[in-house]
């Protein structure tokens, strides 16, 4: 264990047990995270970002989810366990120090209290003060998150916000008090890009003041590459590469990384050609398949030999230095597919 | 194959808000306020803005989900603004959305599979090969499993649940998509997918899209024209390539230079032009230019005059007293 490292997660697995089995959401992931530090975690739609982020916060219903693995955090007064911690434990920490910003702000929002109430609600869990001390403070985050005329609209209730304001109110309410750890899963899809600018200016000028550790969760390469230190690729349940941001755009190494690459399509470059995929679809995430889950899309499983890429599960293992790949290729194969 | 599929005529949507029932603070906000637009039959129109600045109340409004203050709404050839919800119903098929958010537009107590044969159901409409056959054929279309057609939206993920929408906007085969964000919560190889696969449609039956969004590369490769809104009115509309190679109006400018660029080294070291000042509301907007507390540019006559949509050039409308460029 490094000191430095203010979150750790180990061999995280998360599963839900359904009719059909057990759908594996999470597999082995493994990352760990500074204070100060921003990883961005990118992916698949539907390979368990969300899920391995609730499963931090602690928010999966326990009796309905197998999870298993060690997530810690390194506080001030020494490290915690938290999968192994009391439901209570978590709830004490969650909100204050560690907070998250859920990818779908209008089922997170209550629609029968105002935006007010429930930014003040979240700040009175764990600050002494009354109603109107409460109030006051989240006129004060509705002004920092850039809603305008906030004294009028902290009365309102989410129905009468549009998709981007709803979003900046459930960031407020994950700022209020300040925490060390944030989780953003996707937060700011719904802003247009100059607000989109203004919120990540707060998330950094609130990271540089409270020294507050991001794990950013987007689909959007382009904040990713303004905004993360270090990035996470999964697919289908596991991280398959980690790697400092700009080796991750220049020097790629996981054949799912340079599919994705591939498929972004930008402003600088007027084009009108059809976009690039990636062939084909991600597993079903019931039984999984033998070997490495991006087999069955991957146009360069024929270089490794004896048809190990769908007997044997690549495990994660040194690139470079910083960088991690799940992959069987080795080092000069992946450069020259590059 | 320019005829319009959709017509709007000044079209307002003003919603009154009071703090409160027993209040008497009343509030307008004007969230549409006067707007001109046609989508023809076989286009992409690109709606872009601010966030709050009307695109899904046009939205809503066009589907008639909200009355409209005033103003036309004219569809497929038929004036549909004052029609009741029963003369909507047959027009519905044909006028589809696509909601932004897709968890709450899904009834969570029904599988997605009656969810999207729902779309049939309620228009006495039967699909060659049956509801669960073209049920399954649009999950694949969409890249999802056909095999899930059991699950209950909790058990997908945002970008499957987004692809779930997708799905049932396009059962019915309608005439125009209102595409509200509809690729947001993809991952850019799905999104590349879904767009592809919103393109052979339209080639294969003349689909037209409003298409909503802030992921301005994803509007760039989709639309034939783009219309860019501020403050419940339009400030700019102009052929795609015209508009993102030579913007006219400060606020197109001024959104295109905040577009980040997905590579670490040209984000970084990028020019930006970052607007200063409140945004404003639209339940009290600036008098004049709507933009003009924001604007660079912005003198006495613009803090006095709106000025008006007009034509500047072939197929090109900009709303300003000194646009950019020429
Ligand atoms: N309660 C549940 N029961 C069964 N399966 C679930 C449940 N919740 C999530 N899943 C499945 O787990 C997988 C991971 O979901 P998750 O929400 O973490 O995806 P994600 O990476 O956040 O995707 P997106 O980018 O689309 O938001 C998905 O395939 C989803 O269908
Ligand atoms: N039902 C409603 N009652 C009162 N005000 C509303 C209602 N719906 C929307 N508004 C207001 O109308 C304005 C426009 O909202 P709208 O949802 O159309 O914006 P948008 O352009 O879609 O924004 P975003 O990009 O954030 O989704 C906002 O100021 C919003 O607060
Ligand atoms: S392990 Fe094999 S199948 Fe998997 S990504 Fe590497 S080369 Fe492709
Ligand atoms: S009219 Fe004036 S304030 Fe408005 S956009 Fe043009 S220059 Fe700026
Ligand atoms: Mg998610
Ligand atoms: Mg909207």
């Amino acid at each position: 264990m490094s000191a430095h490292n203010y979150l750790e997660v180990k061999k995280l697995n998360v599963s839900f047990p359904t009719e059909d089995g057990l759908v594996a959401a999470t597999s082995d992931l493994t990352f760990s995270l500074a204070r100060g530090e921003t990883l961005a975690i990118v992916g698949e739609s539907g390979s368990g970002k969300s899920v391995s982020s609730l499963a931090i916060m602690g928010l999966h219903n326990r009796a309905r989810t197998n999870i298993s693995g060690e997530v810690i955090l390194n506080l001030p007064t020494g490290s915690l366990e938290l999968l192994s911690s009391s439901e209570d434990t978590v709830r004490d920490l969650r909100g204050k120090e560690m907070a998250m910003i859920f990818q779908d702000p209008m089922s997170s929002l209550h629609p029968y209290f105002s935006v007010g109430a429930q930014i003040a609600e979240a700040w009175l869990l764990h600050n002494k003060g009354n109603k109107s001390d409460g109030l006051k403070r989240a006129i004060e985050m509705l002004e920092l998150v850039g809603i305008p005329l906030p004294v009028e609209r902290v009365h309102d209730f989410p129905h009468q916000f549009s998709g981007g304001m709803r979003q900046r109110v459930m960031i407020a309410m994950a700022l209020v008090n300040n925490p060390s750890l944030l989780i953003a899963d996707e937060p700011t899809t719904a802003l247009d890009v100059t607000v989109q600018a203004q919120i990540l200016k707060l998330l950094r000028d609130m990271q540089k003041e409270f020294n507050m550790a991001i794990i950013l969760i987007t689909h959007d390469l382009g904040v990713v590459a303004e905004f993360a230190d270090r990035v996470n690729v999964m697919y289908a349940g596991k991280n398959v590469e980690e790697a400092p941001v700009r080796d991750l755009y220049y020097k790629p190494a996981h054949p799912y990384t340079l599919g994705l690459l591939r498929s972004i399509p930008r402003v600088d470059q007027i084009d009108t050609h059809r976009l690039q995929t990636i062939p084909g679809q991600p597993p079903s995430l019931i039984n999984l398949p033998m070997g490495c889950a991006f087999a069955p899309r991957c146009p360069y499983k024929e270089l490794v030999p004896n048809n190990l890429c769908t007997t044997k599960n690549p495990e994660l293992s040194n690139f470079a230095d910083n960088h991690l790949t799940r992959c069987h290729l080795t080092h000069d194969q992946i450069e020259s597919v590059r | 194959m320019n005829q319009p599929v959709l017509e709007l005529k000044n079209l307002k949507k003003h919603f009154i808000s009071s703090n409160g029932v027993f209040s008497r603070n009343k509030t307008t906000v004007k969230a549409v306020d006067g707007i001109d637009m046609t989508v023809n039959s076989g286009e992409t129109v690109g709606l872009v803005g601010e966030s709050g600045c009307g695109k899904t109340t046009v939205g809503r409004t066009v589907l008639k989900l909200y009355e409209p203050t005033s103003g036309s709404i004219i569809f497929d050839g038929e004036e549909i603004t004052n029609f009741s919800p029963r003369q909507m119903k047959p027009v519905r098929s044909k006028l589809q959305m696509i909601f932004q958010d897709p968890y709450s537009s899904l009834n969570p107590r029904h599988t997605i599979g009656s969810i999207i044969a729902s779309s049939y159901e309620i228009h006495g409409i039967h699909p060659e090969g049956g509801v669960k056959k073209a049920v399954q054929n649009l999950l694949d279309r969409v890249g999802l499993n056909p095999e899930h057609i059991n699950r209950f939206p909790h058990e997908f993920s945002g970008g499957q649940r987004q692809r779930i929408g997708i799905a049932r906007a396009l059962a019915l085969r309608p005439k125009l998509i209102i595409a509200d964000e509809p690729v947001s919560a993809l991952d850019v190889s799905i999104q590349a997918q879904v767009v592809n696969l919103l393109d052979d449609l339209q080639k294969e039956m003349g689909l037209s899209y409003l298409f909503i969004a802030h992921d301005l590369s994803v509007v760039q490769h989709i639309s034939d024209r783009v219309i860019v809104m501020y403050l419940g009115k339009i400030m700019e509309e102009a052929k795609t390539s015209q508009l993102f190679l030579n913007p006219r109006h400060p606020y197109t400018k001024a959104l295109l230079s905040a577009v980040p660029i997905p590579d670490p080294e040209i984000e970084r070291n990028r020019e930006r032009i970052v607007l200063s000042g409140d945004l404003p509301s639209p339940a009290n907007p600036p008098s004049g230019c709507v933009f003009s507390t924001r604007c660079w540019k912005a003198t006495e006559k613009c803090h006095q005059i709106a000025p008006p949509l007009v034509e500047i050039s072939i197929g090109s409308k900009v709303a300003c007293h000194f646009p950019e460029g020429n």
